[in-house]
C-alpha cells in the first residue's frame, strides 16, 4: 500500500504544477475562486464546461498516485507539464472579467416600463469602468509580460545577422576554393545555421552538443576515447571542452570525416591549435572564429 | 522585397486554402448556424488531415519530396475548383455576408477585432528570440533539410546525414513535411515559412477559435465578445511562462506543441460547447472527430492529450446529464486516439521504417 501513495509523486505533480504556473500564480488562484463561484452559483452551462471537467481532473488527470505511474508506463514523465494546458485559466478569466465589464444596469421594479433609471444607469457606467481599470490591473500587476523576454528580429528570417554572414563566408570560400561544406562546430548558437542553409553539413549529432558529458578527465581517459575510434566523441573533446588532444588524432579524425571548416567560439582560443592541425583563420563574426582547412598543395 | 511578397501570398494562400476546405466540410456537414470563423477552424483541420492521407504512405515508402509536392498541388487545384463549384450560386450572398460585417453598428465591432488581430500578430512576428534552440533546430531543420536533399524526414536535420531509419517519435507526423512541401510549391525560404507565414496564420485561427468560444459564452452580445477577446489577448500577453500555452504562442508560435495548446484543445472545448446545447446533433461531433483526425499530423503531443482531455469533458457531461446515448459517440472520438497510440508504440519500438541508403 505504502508502494503506491508514495510522497515523492505528490511533490513531483506539485512542482510540476508550480513550474507551469510559475509567474502567474495569481491568475490560477484567481480561475480556482471563480471556479468556486460557478459551483456556488449552479449555472448548469459553466458548471458543464468548466466545473466538472476540472473536478474530473483532480480526480484522475492530476491524482499524482494515477498520473506518475501511468506517466512513466506510456513515457509522459517529462511532459508532465503540458497536462496543465487541459486547465482552460485565461479562458475563464476572461469570461468573468468580460461579464462584469459589460454587465447591464439593474432594473427599477418602481416604474414602468421596467427600465434603469438614470442614477442606476450612471452608476453602473461607473462600475464597468471602474471593474475595467481593475481588471487590467489585476493582469498588469499580477502577470509576468512576455514581451521583456522578446528581441526585434534582425532580418527577415528572424535569425541573427551573423548566421547569414556565417553561411555567405562558408559558401563563397567553398565555391573559390572546392573545399566541402562540413563544419565542426558545437555551440547551440550555431544551430540556426543549417536552418538557413541546410547545404551546410554538421559534424557532432544532438547527442554529442547537448548530452555526452564524460565529466573531468585525464590523459589516461582522453587516449581511452581516441583508442575507441568513435570520431563524434574525439572531435567533441575538441570542440565542446576545449581539451587538445593529440594533434596527429585530431587532424585524422578531422580528415576522416571530411571537415573542411570549424567554427570556433573565440574563448576558447584554440587559433594555433587549429593551425598546427593545417586550419587558417578565415573571419571572426560575432563571438566565433571560423577557419577553413589549408589545402596540402 | 520578393520574401515579403512571398510571405504575404503565403499567408493569403494557406487562409484561402482553410477557407475553401472548410466551405467544403460544412457543405457535406452542415451546422445550424454559419460562422466564419468555424469554417476556417475546420478547413485547417480537414486540410491537414487530408494532407495525412497522401503524405504519410509517401513518407513510409520514402518516396521523394518533390513527388509529394506535385501530388498535393494537384489536391490543391481539385480543392479550389470543388471550391468554386460549391459557392458558384452563392457568390452574391458570399459578398453580402462580407459587406455585412463591415456596415451599421456591426462595423466598429469587426474593425476592433481586426486591430486586436493585428496587433498580436505584429507583437508576434516582432520577436527574434529563440525559446527552445533544440526543438527549433529539429522542426526547423526538417523542414529545410527535407527541402534540400528532395526527401522526406530522411536526414538528420543537426548534421544534414542521412537516417539509418525514420525517426519514430515523429513518422506520424506530416506538419513539418507540409512546410517543405510549400516551400517547394511557394518557393518561401523554411524559416520565413514557419517563422512568419505559420506564424501569422496560427494567431489568426487562435484568435477564431477565441471568438467562437465567446460566442458560445456571451451568445449575440458582440460588446461582450469584444472584451472577451481583449482580455483573452492581454492575459495571454502577461502569462510570459515558457511553460504555459500563452507563452508557447508568443515564442514559438509555428510549433506543433504550440497548435495543439492554442488550436487543437480549444476547439475541442468550443465544439463540446455547441455540443452540450444539442446532444443529439451529429454535426458537432463530425466537428469534433474531424479536428481529432488532423491534430496528429499536427503534432504527436496530441495522442495523449486528446483523450485526456475530451474524457475530461465528455464524461461529466454523459454523467450528469445521464445521456449514455452519447456514450458510443464519445467512444467514437477516443477510437483514432486509440489507433494512433498503437501505431506508435508499435512503430516506436518494433517496426523501424529504414532507409537503406
Amino acid at each position: 500500500m505504502e508502494n503506491f501513495f508514495k510522497l515523492e509523486d505528490i511533490q513531483f505533480v506539485f512542482n510540476m504544477f508550480r513550474s507551469a504556473f510559475e509567474g502567474v500564480e495569481w491568475f490560477v488562484l484567481a480561475y480556482i475562486f471563480f471556479i468556486v463561484v460557478f459551483f456556488v452559483i449552479g449555472h448548469q452551462t459553466l458548471n458543464l464546461v468548466f466545473v466538472y471537467p476540472l473536478i474530473f481532473m483532480a480526480v484522475t488527470i492530476f491524482n499524482p498516485f494515477l498520473i506518475v505511474p501511468l506517466g512513466e508506463l506510456i513515457g509522459l514523465t517529462a511532459r508532465m507539464r503540458r497536462l496543465f494546458w487541459l486547465l482552460p485559466v485565461n479562458i475563464v478569466l476572461a469570461y468573468v472579467f468580460s461579464w462584469i465589464c459589460t454587465a447591464p444596469a439593474r432594473r427599477s421594479f418602481f416604474t414602468n416600463p421596467p427600465k434603469p433609471t438614470t442614477p442606476q444607469m450612471h452608476f453602473n457606467r461607473k462600475r464597468r469602468c471602474i471593474a475595467a481599470v481593475c481588471f487590467v490591473g489585476f493582469i498588469l500587476l499580477s502577470g509576468s509580460m512576455a514581451k521583456t523576454y522578446q528581441t526585434l528580429p534582425q532580418n527577415i528570417y528572424k535569425t541573427g545577422d551573423w548566421i547569414i554572414q556565417i553561411s555567405d563566408l562558408i559558401e563563397t570560400d567553398s565555391a573559390t576554393n572546392g573545399l566541402n561544406k562540413k563544419l565542426l562546430y558545437s555551440n547551440e548558437k550555431l544551430l540556426e545555421l543549417r536552418q538557413y542553409n541546410p547545404s551546410l553539413l554538421g559534424m557532432l549529432r544532438r547527442s554529442d552538443m547537448e548530452e555526452w558529458n564524460p565529466g573531468e578527465l585525464s590523459e589516461k581517459e582522453i587516449k581511452k576515447i581516441i583508442r575507441t575510434q568513435h570520431q563524434p566523441h574525439i572531435l567533441t573533446l575538441v570542440s565542446r571542452f576545449g581539451i587538445r588532444i593529440d594533434e596527429q588524432a585530431f587532424r585524422d579524425s578531422m580528415t576522416l570525416c571530411k571537415i573542411d571548416y570549424i567554427i570556433q567560439e573565440t574563448e576558447m582560443e584554440l587559433g594555433d591549435y587549429f593551425a598546427a592541425a593545417g586550419y587558417e583563420l578565415l573571419d571572426v563574426i560575432h563571438d566565433f572564429e571560423i577557419y577553413h582547412r589549408v589545402s596540402a598543395d | 522585397m520578393n520574401q515579403i511578397l512571398l510571405i504575404a501570398v503565403g499567408i493569403l494562400l494557406y487562409l484561402f486554402l482553410y477557407y475553401a476546405v472548410g466551405t467544403l466540410v460544412t457543405r457535406l456537414i452542415p451546422a445550424a448556424d454559419f460562422s466564419i470563423a468555424r469554417t476556417f477552424l475546420l478547413g485547417f483541420f480537414s486540410y491537414f488531415f487530408l494532407f495525412s492521407l497522401v503524405a504519410l504512405p509517401m513518407k513510409v515508402l520514402l518516396l521523394p519530396l518533390s513527388l509529394l509536392a506535385n501530388v498535393w498541388l494537384a489536391v490543391l487545384v481539385l480543392i479550389v475548383l470543388l471550391f468554386f463549384f460549391a459557392v458558384r450560386r452563392q457568390v452574391q450572398d458570399i459578398l453580402c455576408f462580407w459587406k455585412d460585417l463591415f456596415s451599421g453598428n456591426r462595423k466598429y465591432l469587426s474593425l476592433i477585432f481586426i486591430g486586436l488581430l493585428l496587433v498580436q500578430v505584429i507583437l508576434i512576428n516582432l520577436n527574434g528570440e529563440v525559446s527552445d534552440v533544440w526543438n527549433q533546430a529539429y522542426y526547423l531543420g526538417d523542414v529545410s533539410t527535407s527541402l534540400y536533399t528532395n526527401t522526406i524526414s530522411q536526414y538528420d536535420p543537426f548534421t544534414g546525414r542521412i537516417l539509418e531509419y525514420l525517426n519514430p517519435e515523429y513518422l506520424l507526423e506530416t506538419y513539418h513535411n507540409h512546410g517543405s512541401v510549400m516551400c517547394r510549391l511557394i518557393g518561401l525560404h523554411p524559416l520565413t515559412e514557419r517563422l512568419t507565414v505559420m506564424a501569422t496564420v496560427i494567431t489568426i485561427l487562435y484568435q477564431f477559435v477565441i471568438l467562437e468560444i465567446a460566442r458560445f459564452l456571451f451568445g449575440p452580445r458582440q460588446n461582450r465578445i469584444i472584451f472577451f477577446v481583449a482580455f483573452m489577448a492581454l492575459l495571454n500577453l502577461f502569462s510570459g511562462n515558457e511553460y504555459t500555452g500563452a507563452g508557447y504562442l508568443m515564442f514559438r508560435p509555428s510549433e506543433g506543441k504550440t497548435i495543439l495548446v492554442a488550436l487543437i484543445l480549444p476547439t475541442l472545448l468550443c465544439f463540446f460547447m455547441e455540443t452540450i446545447k444539442d446532444p443529439y446533433r451529429n454535426c458537432w461531433w463530425c466537428y469534433s472527430f474531424l479536428t481529432i483526425l488532423g491534430s496528429f499530423g499536427l503534432n504527436m503531443g496530441s495522442i495523449f492529450m486528446i483523450p485526456f482531455e475530451i474524457t475530461a469533458l465528455y464524461v461529466p457531461f454523459i454523467l450528469h446529464r445521464k445521456k449514455f446515448s452519447c456514450f458510443a459517440r464519445f467512444v467514437l472520438l477516443l477510437l483514432p486516439c486509440i489507433a494512433i497510440i498503437v501505431v506508435y508504440l508499435l512503430t516506436k519500438t518494433n517496426y523501424f521504417i529504414y532507409i537503406g541508403k
